[in-house]
Formats: C-alpha cells, structure tokens, sequence
C-alpha cells in the first residue's frame, strides 16, 4: 500500500461521511430550493470521485527509512505543541512558552543549558512586551492571575 | 482619462497622508523581516498581521498589508540570491541565476535588479490597473449570481491546473478548503453544519487559523529535520550597484517579464510563481546564446523578479472588482478586508473609493518606499539570517500561536491550527499544493451562496447555469482549464518537440 492509495482511502472514507452527515441537514424555506444538503453532496461527491482518481493513479514509490526515522522528529514536535497549547491557560503565557522555547532550543541541539535558558527567558519576555503590552492583546495570565 | 487621472490624485492624498505613510513604511519594514525569515512566507505573514489591523480603518489596515505583503516578496527575493534559499513558491526561479551570481561575488548587482525591476513592474501594474479596474467593475456589475458562481468555478480550476504536477491532487486540495468553509452556521437557513456539537466552530474556520497551519506550522515541521549545527554559507556583497551594461543587459528582460507577469496575474487562480517561472523560461528561450542561463545571467534575475512583481499587482484586480482573489496572498487579503466588513466585488468603487484608490496609490508609494529601504538595509536583512534555526523555530512557532489565539482567544483554534498544520506537512510532503486550499476556503462561501441564489432564481431549474451567456461561456473556460494540460500533453506527444526543459 503506498502513501496515495492509504491517502485516498481515507479521503474515500472522509467523503462519504461527509455526504451522510449532509443528509441530515433540511431546508425550512420552501423558497430555497436545493436546501443546505445539495452544496456539501456536490463537494463530497466530488472528493470521492477523486479519491477513486488518486487511488488508481497511484504508482509505487519506495520510501527510503522507517515510518519513524522520516517522521520522528515532526511528531515530536507537534506532539509539544500540543502540549504547549494545553499549557497557555493554566500555566499562562510567560511561564507556558518559556518551557515551550527552552525545550525547543535544546532539543534542535543547542548544548548549553543555561545559555538555552537564557535566551528563551528573553524571547518570552519580548514577545509578551510586544504583543501584550504594545498590541493590547491580553495574552492568558495563568493560574498567577499575573502578571497582566 | 480625466477620471482616471482624479481618482489617482484621490488614492495618492489618501496613501500620502502622515498616518498612512507610516503604516506602508511600518508594514514594508515587517514585511521584509517576514520576507527573510524561513518558514513565514507572505501568505503567513499577512495572515498573521489581520487580528492586529482589524481595529484601525480599513484603508490603512490594507495599506498596512499590502506593505507587509510586497516587503514579504522583497525579503524572499533577498534571501533567493544571497542564500540560496527562497521564502516562498515565487521566488523560486530567482535562485537559479540570482545564487549564481551571489557566488560569483555579483550579489549586489543581483539584489539591486531585483530591486529595480521590481519597481518598473510594479509601477507598470499599478498604472494599468487604475486603468483597467474601473472598466471591470462596471461590466461586472451586470454579473448575475449565476455568472458569480459560474467565475469563482474558473479561478478554482484555473488554479488547480497551474498549481502542481498532479491535477488530481490540486483538485483535491481545492476541495478540501471548500469542505472547510461549509462548516459554520448556514446562512440561508440559519442550521448549523460540522460543528459537531463544538459551539466556537458556529463562526466557521477561521481563515488567519487555516493559512498559519497549513503554511508556517506545516513549514516547520517540514524544516525541523534538516536543522543542523552549522551555520548558513554566505556570499560576500562587495559592491551593491550595478553598472550601466547590467542595466542594458536586463531591460528587454523586465519589460517582457513585467507585462507576462502582469497578464497571468489577471487570471484569476494563477499566480505569481506560474509567472516567475514563466518569464524565466521565456527569457532563456528568446536569448540568442542561453548557456550563460543557471550560471549568474543577470536577465535570469530580472524577468522573474519583475514577473512576480507585476504579477502580484495584476492579482489585485481580479480581487477588488470581482471579489475574486488571483493567489493565496490575495485570498487572505480579500479575508482580511471581509472581516474588516468590506465587501469586495464591483460595487466596492462607489462604496468604498478611498480603500480601493487608496490601496492604488499605496501600493506605489510601498514599492518606492521598499526600493530606498531595501538597498541600503540589506545586510540587516541578511543578518536575521545567521540566527541558528534551533533559535528560529521555537520563536515562529510561539508567534503563530499568538497570531491565532488573538483571532479568537480559544483553544479550539489553536488544536485546529495545530491539526492543519499537520495535514499541511502530509500534503506538502506528498506534492499536494496547499494553496488551492486557501483559495478554496475563501470562495467557498461565496460560491455555495451564488449557487443557491441563482437557483432560487430560476426555480431550482440547474440549466440556468449554462442558458445564460455569460456563465455558460465561464463554465465552458472553465472546462477547458481542466482538460488544457491533457490536451496539451496529447499535442506534444505527436511530434517529438522538446518544450518543458526550458523551465
């Protein structure tokens, strides 16, 4: 099974369930006549049609490594992402992203921690001032309440 | 003419007042920062600048981010000579001669055509287009929702041919932006469709949430395993002008490259990396002795900085008149200028004249500015550069997410953002086109509301679409743009021309 083919299995299946949902959407006007459901069976077919095209298209190609060795390191970092996402509100943001940063600069190989350290506390500090401060954004305080 | 000539007066007292000038020099500068750094291309960039712009008016708020949009273009340009690396999809054929040259110890040369050309073409594209929008507008205005929906089909299928090897996959990119855009509360009748059951998607997707993950977030991910522990190579900038042979050399080349550049812009869907490449091709081509080509040919800097330069300004047009973007960039501005409740399409020149003639004469007033930032503030640019990418990332990262939680200040966003960001590494990393998405995601509102309008109309009767003159001729245009590439492939393969090397 190449990468297309998995793909368009999935994009098969992702149609499909897109166009049963829309079945469920009615119109309340009689004015309108195609209703809500016409417009996402015109897309979602569509979709399908292609999935069709791009599995039969498809031609085997190889893949040089492991699931792991080609993705590894863009998971990871998606992966602490998320978790930096998870962390805005209740840590807040100064807190949250100089974890965030300082993981960042250590894992993509920088091999002085207090210097990581340091630099994250600075990048954290002059975005906070920016955006928070110059932009009014009012970016997530924590659990702290502070600072604002 | 007369008219022409007092609307151009009008835009400049607009673009020229204290407040807007600074707002175009600001946002040029920003943009040029943008422009340089990896992994924020223009499409990011002005993606990420519409929740701060969205409070001031919105004729400085498009001043701003079309400063911010045409710095981004400057900056890629910069970082396509001196390091061999592109910032986005359009400054991709600047590197075949523009890194040549640098090597050769001829950056500043290179670097200064760039410059220039871009400034005649976009010159060029901003005087044609105060001429030509006008006009536009006022046969649009006959434009029923038939024609509407019939026109945003077009520029969907032009820009999943022009956007990728593999139209299947382009097609399938467009189809997800549009998938994308239904889901929200439907206006016609008030349901709400794929929110399941989350009530921060009742609003819809956001499209600053869409471009940052399918394009910055993707970027870095994509980026994330070639970061090494050394540094960049430079080429040295010895002397920054050119000389007057490297002029005359380049000339014919920016004019050739303004007008094929501006022509493309035009059509809605293709855009300013189909234009670059295009004059690039067309240059070597035409020259009598193209060997010098890919080894630092001035020319093969010249057209296709002027190309997607005047490209660029062509995409405005389509845009402004017909509320129909011609690239991603201009489908995040024409977002931008929606949620700024600024409705593009022909009635936009009696409404709002000072955003439209305003962003004219800005755009001007920004290549100017760009040209005197530019030249001389270079080698800051290309300091930004020697920032090792283990500092880089985390940074972009964080800025994206402040980008998006300040559209909406929810962590639904940011999972979403999170989420496309990882499609979008999956899409680039297997030849889809993310573009098309974007583009997609812009029109698909619209599209679904001309349709359903346009068979109100005519009493559900589908036919409409193809009875009326006008949308049956856009369908058939838009027909053909989908089969052009097999019909082009089944010409070629008789006799045995060789073409598609010259690219």
């Amino acid at each position: 099974m190449t990468a297309d083919r998995l793909a368009a299995v999935v994009i098969l299946i992702a149609a499909v369930q897109y166009v049963v949902t829309a079945r469920t959407y009615h119109g309340l006007t009689v004015a309108d006549v195609v209703g809500p459901s016409a417009y996402p069976y015109i897309i979602g077919g569509l979709m399908a049609l292609m999935a069709v095209l791009l599995f039969v298209q498809s031609k085997p190609r190889p893949l040089g490594g492991t699931f792991w060795s080609r993705h590894g390191k863009p998971i990871l970092l998606a992966a602490s992402l998320y978790v930096y996402i998870r962390l805005l509100e209740p840590l807040g943001f100064l807190f949250s992203t100089f974890l965030y940063v300082s993981f960042g600069h250590l894992w993509l190989g920088e091999s002085s921690r207090s210097r990581a350290l340091g630099l994250s506390a600075g990048v954290t500090l002059a975005l906070w001032l920016l955006f928070n401060c110059v932009f009014d954004l009012s970016l997530p305080a924590g659990f702290l309440g502070w600072p604002r | 003419m007369s008219e022409v000539l007092q609307n151009l007066g009008y835009g400049f007292s607009i673009a020229l007042q204290p407040v807007n000038l600074l707002y175009a020099v600001v946002g040029a500068f920003v943009g040029s920062l943008i422009g340089v750094l990896p992994g924020i291309g223009p499409v990011t960039g002005v993606a990420l600048l519409i929740p701060l712009v969205v409070g001031i008016n919105p004729a400085s708020a498009l001043i701003m981010l079309t400063a911010v949009f045409y710095g981004a273009m400057y900056g890629g340009s910069t970082t396509s000579i001196l390091v061999n690396v592109p910032g986005e999809a359009s400054s991709v054929a600047t590197t075949f001669d523009g890194y040549q040259m640098a090597l050769r110890g001829r950056a500043g040369p290179a670097l200064s055509i760039a410059a220039i050309g871009s400034f005649i073409a976009g010159t060029f594209g901003v005087i044609s287009m105060m001429l030509f929008s006008l006009p536009l507008a006022n046969f649009a205005l006959r434009f029923g929702p038939a024609e509407y929906c019939a026109l945003m089909l077009l520029g969907l299928s032009t820009v999943s041919t022009l956007a990728g090897d593999n139209l299947v996959k382009a097609v399938l990119s467009v189809l997800f932006g549009l998938m994308l855009a239904t889901v929200g509360t439907d206006l016609v009748t008030g349901i709400d469709r794929y929110t399941f059951g989350i009530p921060e998607l009742l609003d819809g997707i956001d499209l600053v949430t869409v471009a940052v993950g399918l394009f910055a977030i993707s970027e870095v991910l994509l980026v994330v395993d070639q970061v090494t522990s050394g540094e960049r190579k430079f080429a040295k900038i010895e002397r920054l002008w050119l000389t007057m042979k490297d002029f005359a050399a380049s000339w014919w080349a920016i004019v050739r490259g303004t007008l094929v550049g501006f022509y493309i812009g035009i059509l809605p869907g293709a855009g300013a990396t189909i234009a670059s490449f295009l004059s690039y091709g067309l240059e070597k081509r035409l020259a009598k002795d193209s060997s010098t080509f890919g080894k630092g040919d001035i020319r093969g800097v010249a057209a296709p900085e002027s190309a997607n330069n005047a490209s660029a300004v062509g995409a405005m047009i389509p845009m402004l008149t017909l509320g129909i973007p011609g690239s991603s960039t201009t489908a995040v501005m024409m977002g931008a200028l929606m949620i700024m409740n600024v409705l593009p399409g022909p009635q936009l020149f009696s409404k709002h004249p000072d955003v439209v003639w305003g962003l004219m004469a800005s755009m001007y007033v920004s290549n100017a500015i760009l040209l005197l930032l530019n030249l001389p503030l270079v080698g800051l640019f290309v300091q930004i550069l020697r920032i090792r990418e283990r500092y880089l990332y985390p940074s972009i990262i964080v800025i994206c997410v402040i980008g998006v939680f300040a559209v909406g200040r929810s962590l639904v966003d940011l999972t979403l953002m999170l989420l496309l960001g990882l499609v979008g590494y999956y899409m680039r990393r297997h030849d889809y086109p993310v573009g098309p998405a974007i583009l997609g995601l812009v029109l698909g509102d619209r599209m679904e509301q001309t349709m359903r309008q346009a068979l109100i109309i005519s009493n559900g009767d589908w036919s409409t679409f193809v009875t009326r003159p006008i949308s049956a001729i856009i369908l058939a245009l838009a027909a053909l743009s989908l089969a052009a590439p097999y019909i082009i492939a089944a010409v070629k393969r008789k006799p045995k021309v060789v073409l598609a090397q010259d690219v």
